[in-house]
């Protein structure tokens, strides 16, 4: 076997962070237009693909990583407003089953878009040249850009919360989510708050995606890979919790960086494997049924 | 329901006018195209029979689907090295190898998908879909990997007091598949006719009350869950016997939304629906893939489209026409 040091658990417990927290914030926007619009996101994955190409878009013309962050996020924003009132508001009075299956028409359709206007081929992406080198913990280096990652996305899902918490616009989401009909009762126009809340959720897995570009290529199917893993972080998490949902991604990925110590392979497979036990075990998700959103 | 729109015709001739339509379709139609067409006619009636019937979507029905080719072709390819010690005329007992390996599946993924309500339950479909698709390209010293498993062996089938039938060419693999289609096809007519599928159609409609009703609503669930990825298998079986390989094209999750979209796209819920949207998007999406590289644009669409304005598919369609030019003369 091999040896397991100090400095192998401190790397694990970091890549651990790195991979959890880009599960947390794209799977957080995808709880809540489930938890609010009773809708399927299938194409969440795709958003998170359209971030990272619009970063590596605006990175070739702009070359400033800081300006990146904000643009992509916009812009995602952007196809949010747009799509929300062209499509979803058709789904809202249907059956959870048929967004799906719309939504898997429009993963289809952004997935092709994003091959006609940046190709098949992955596109390599590189951390700015302030982020790209080592900061040493003592007894290990590790990268200054995964540091950068975790605490980016850790804000992110912090300033979320905040927004949920601390505003008008968040109660109202966190209301809607608990009963949406009683919100409209009280002459709430809930179609500001589902727009709203879709393109801020859309909004957050495109800049999951963007932070999570320089740790990979940026390639057509990226948004796949990620949305398997956020449905499974959403079925671990439970049904619209907020901290079900951080607490499922971080399991996720310190499972998956730890299984990586062991074997590489294993990483992908003991997602799976915990989504198997956590369903047989806990039916209800890890804190139970019966959370609200928020 | 349906039927009535055609007064006075039996449903059971509609399966001998499909049986026949069958058996004359290839002489003005591709082969490859028929037996598609063919497969995944058994293969979304499995997927409708959860989705239509039961009421509950798996998004990674594919799994099961290509569980049936990879555990047909696995056999096969074994048989063909010799590791496994049966005459050339026992290959026939990799299509009920691979058949076994999906229905097995089905009762794992089925016994975890429905503990969990709704959509959440079609999340881990598609979980244990990926899951497979990525067990057969990681397992690459048996399944293959990226390649897939090609050029297998051809079925021979000696039965007793009859001669030796070799399915070495494409048409008499294609007959021998309709041949065993057939019993199939007819055995979930029935089901579907019955109290079984009624008490499926009532769960859909309100589970509520039939577990106030006494009923066992999770056997039957699981039950039809269990059928339909048997129905799965049966397709991925055929299809290996008439293309002799194998692929992860067969896994993918592209596969898992063209078994829907077929669905809806013939119409959910009754029985023709699935043969109807099989037969109508082999050929759309054939003819896409011919003559454009963007055909996930078209395909999506045509999804949204058919979702949003279309909910009851191409049969829905034609029953509501038929209704209105029978309604017109009474």
């Amino acid at each position: 076997m091999i040896q397991l040091g100090p400095e192998l658990i401190i790397s694990a417990i970091l890549n651990g962070l790195s991979i959890g927290m880009m599960l947390v914030i794209g799977a957080l926007g995808l709880a809540m237009i489930f938890g609010l619009m009773h809708i399927a996101n299938f194409a969440h994955g795709n958003f998170f693909a359209l971030g990272a190409y619009m970063a590596y878009s605006v990175f070739l013309y702009t070359n400033n990583f800081y300006l990146v962050i904000p643009l992509s996020f916009l812009s995602v924003v952007v196809v949010g407003l747009i799509l929300e009132p062209t499509l979803l508001r058709r789904l809202y009075d249907r059956p959870v089953v048929d967004s799906l299956i719309v939504m898997f028409g429009v993963l289809l359709i952004t997935y092709d878009i994003i091959e006609m206007i940046w190709g098949s081929v992955g596109l390599p992406f590189s951390a700015p040249p302030e982020l790209s080198g080592a900061i040493s913990f003592g007894i290990i280096e590790y990268p200054a850009y995964r540091i950068f990652q975790i605490s980016a996305s850790a804000f992110v899902a912090f300033f979320f919360w905040l927004f949920l918490k601390k505003t008008e616009v968040g109660l109202l989401i966190r209301a809607g989510v608990q009963n949406r009909e009683m919100v409209q009762a009280l002459g709430v126009d809930i179609k500001k708050v589902f727009l709203i809340g879709f393109s801020l959720a859309v909004g957050i897995a495109g800049l999951a995606g963007v932070f999570a570009a320089p740790l990979m290529q940026v390639f057509p199917l990226m948004g796949n890979d990620i949305i398997i893993k956020i449905f499974i972080v959403v079925v671990v998490g439970g049904i619209g919790s907020f901290r079900g949902t951080v607490l499922a991604g971080l399991i996720l990925g310190f499972a998956s960086a730890f299984a990586a110590l062991i074997w590489p392979p294993l990483a992908d497979i003991v997602i799976y494997l915990l989504m198997g036990v956590i369903i047989i075990a806990k039916p209800g998700g890890i804190l139970g049924e019966g959370e609200v959103f928020g | 329901m349906s039927a009535i729109a055609f007064k006075g015709f039996k449903p059971w001739y509609g399966l001998f006018i499909a049986v026949i339509l069958f058996a004359i379709a290839p002489s003005f139609m591709p082969l490859s195209i028929v037996s598609d067409i063919l497969v995944f006619f058994i293969v979304v009636l499995g997927f409708d029979l959860l989705f239509g019937h039961t009421g509950f979507l798996s998004f990674g029905h594919s799994a099961f689907f290509g569980l049936g080719t990879y555990g047909t072709a696995i056999f096969l390819k074994y048989a063909m090295l010799g590791k496994i010690p049966i005459p050339p005329t026992w290959y026939w007992l990799a299509l009920v190898i691979g058949v076994i390996v999906a229905t097995g599946a089905g009762v794992l993924c089925g016994y975890l998908a429905l503990r969990r309500p709704g959509v959440y339950g079609t999340f881990i479909t598609v979980a244990f879909q990926q899951a497979m698709w990525w067990l057969m390209l990681k397992w690459y010293w048996v399944t293959g990997g990226e390649n897939g498993l090609v050029n297998l062996p051809n079925l021979t089938i000696k039965l007793p007091g009859l001669p030796q039938i070799s399915l070495g060419d494409p048409f008499s693999a294609y007959f021998f598949n309709l041949l065993i289609a057939i019993p199939i096809i007819c055995l979930v007519y029935r089901l579907i006719h019955s109290p079984f599928g009624l008490i499926l159609r009532a769960i859909k409609d309100n589970e509520e009350r039939m577990r106030f009703l006494g009923y066992n609503v999770h056997k039957y669930k699981l039950s039809s869950f269990t059928l339909s990825a048997f129905l799965g298998g049966v397709g991925g079986a055929l299809y290996v016997n008439y293309y002799q390989f194998t692929a992860l094209h067969t896994i993918d999750w592209l596969a898992s939304g063209d078994i829907v979209i077929m669905a809806v796209l013939g119409g959910s819920g009754v029985f023709w629906g699935p043969l109807i949207g099989s037969a109508l998007y082999i050929i759309i999406k054939d003819f896409l893939t011919f003559y454009t590289w963007w055909w996930r644009i078209f395909v999506g669409s045509l999804a949204i489209l058919v979702m949003l304005f279309f909910r009851k598919g191409v049969w829905g369609i034609l029953t509501s026409v038929s209704r209105k030019l029978v309604g017109k003369q009474s």
